[in-house]
């Protein structure tokens, strides 16, 4: 699969997570040793193989495309309507910087409360992502932040794997 | 090639609504009925029969038309499910405005109808089709709170002020619908027990999705300069005795969301008021209403909007 032969490299390169200290029942519940009381809301459902695998270069690579900047890749321009003309572009390297961002208590989540953020990544391009090692009063706007991929969480036998943000430290 | 639109080519001639609420003893079959049969009742004469063909619009409690034919025993007329997110109800209105000022059809019928709760979740609930995990899921406050931070930070107001604009905002609409028998919430609140409620982001509890969202609009459709919709706000100028009353009906905070619903009760208080039925809510002659419709999330929404008058303009 391209996204992953191409792109992979940047995996083993990234810096450890920088969380020191967890506390016992979260580490549990991270190891799938401890089942903590869901919120009310629907389980997560699993994602499915055939849009996994369609999305390959997004879920794993963090792949946009280049007319002006996508984020994920897309057929379509949203600037010129051109179809099926634009560049990929791997943006997992990419810094960015939090646009916006809210704590969300009640979404599921198996590190709540959940840090909803809209990144604007240097080069061009926003997304929202998760913002993951960040306690809610250690973000605000102007916040800079990179890409670290994680598991999200297990759903009916299937890991769903994807990207987080992070806050940078010493830029 | 711009359209010729369809101004003064359609008119409202009755409508029903319900009482909104958790109705944990009714089922969409018995709101869907309930509300067509005010509806007919509110049109002196008129016979369900001489209705063309219908739109429904829900999100989640049906598919196809056949969730309105089938309580209502509607036979051999079209029967049309539109959805469009929370813009659904106000879907179904255009397609059924369109329908008429196309010649197609005489009269038609536009319903918007939810059982958002019928379990034991909490808040809205949008099954997502299968997918590749990549989607990022936050729940509806989080998505609209995004709004906040945002707002705050462009136009150098602090977070103490953000969070009197939104006690205002919450404070103003809950008012209105203390004078509303078909809210669901129906209680006055103090501005000081909004300001002091739990919290999602930076929002207590009574504001919700729709409190900086409503904050926002005041600009985006022109009535606040950009960046001065808090001072309006804090002004009174959109509050029921204001300048330009927003929400006298006591809005989604007073309603809450039945997706299929509000954007058809948004122009059914627009019709208590120009026919003086408004009660305590009641208008001194207002002429035109507006119906503002956001289906999405900021960023990717659609946007419908209405303006509907109490005769032909001019």
């Amino acid at each position: 699969m391209d996204g992953i032969v191409s792109y992979g490299v940047y995996l083993s390169t990234s810096r450890a997570c920088s969380i020191r200290d967890v506390d016992y029942a979260t580490y549990l519940t991270w190891r799938g040793t401890l089942q903590r009381e869901p919120p009310r809301r629907p389980d997560p459902i699993r994602p499915e193989a055939p849009p996994a695998a369609r999305a390959t270069r997004w879920k794993y690579a963090f792949v946009g495309s280049r007319c002006r900047v996508h984020v994920p890749l897309q057929r379509v321009c949203s600037g010129c309507g051109a179809v099926d003309q634009m560049d990929p572009k791997p943006m997992a390297d990419k810094l960015g910087t939090v646009a916006t961002f809210t704590v969300d208590r009640l979404a599921f989540s198996l590190s709540p409360s959940v840090i909803t953020t809209v990144i604007d990544f240097d080069g061009g391009g926003r997304a929202s992502c998760e913002l993951t090692e960040c306690t809610p009063d250690q973000v605000s706007v102007g916040t800079r932040v990179e890409l670290t991929f994680r598991r999200m969480y297990g759903a009916q036998g299937v890991h769903n794997y994807f990207w987080k943000a992070r806050p940078i430290h010493g830029e | 090639m711009a359209s010729d639109g369809i101004r003064d080519q359609v008119a409202i001639v009755g409508m029903g609504c319900t009482k909104f609420g958790e109705h944990w003893d009714r089922s969409i079959d018995d709101l869907l009925i309930d509300a067509v049969d005010e509806c007919v009742a509110s049109v002196p004469g008129f016979e369900r029969k001489q209705v063309d063909a219908y739109w429904l619009g829900t999100m989640g409690s049906g598919t196809s038309g056949l969730t309105l034919s089938r309580p209502l025993k509607i036979d051999y007329k079209p029967v049309t499910r539109v959805e469009n997110y929370c813009a659904t109800g106000s879907e179904a209105f255009r397609n059924a405005c369109y329908a008429v000022a196309s010649g197609a059809y005489d009269c038609v019928m536009a319903v918007g109808g939810e059982k958002l709760k019928d379990s034991g979740y909490s808040g809205l609930v949008v099954p997502p089709p299968i997918n590749d995990g990549t989607a990022s899921e936050p729940t509806a406050p989080a998505m609209f709170s995004l709004l906040a931070p945002a707002y705050v930070k462009k136009y150098g107001i602090s977070d103490e002020q953000l969070k009197e604009v939104m006690t205002r905002i919450a404070w103003k609409n809950h008012r209105n619908g203390a004078l509303n028998e078909r809210a669901q919430f129906r209680s006055e609140v103090a501005k000081e027990t909004i300001a002091r409620s739990p919290i999602v982001g930076s929002l207590g509890i009574f504001d919700c999705c729709f409190t900086p969202t409503e904050l926002v609009l005041m600009e985006d459709l022109g009535f606040s300069e950009r960046g001065q919709g808090w001072q309006d706000v804090l002004d009174g100028v959109f509050d029921l005795d204001g300048e330009l009353p927003v929400n006298p009906d006591g809005g989604l905070k007073s309603f809450g969301h039945p997706i299929g619903a509000s954007g058809l009760r948004m122009l059914f208080e627009c019709w208590l008021q120009f026919r003086g039925e408004a009660g305590e809510r009641q208008l001194s002659d207002p002429q035109i209403g507006l119906t503002h419709n956001l289906g999405g999330q900021p960023g990717a929404c659609v946007s419908f909007v209405s303006i509907v008058g109490a005769g032909r303009d001019g």
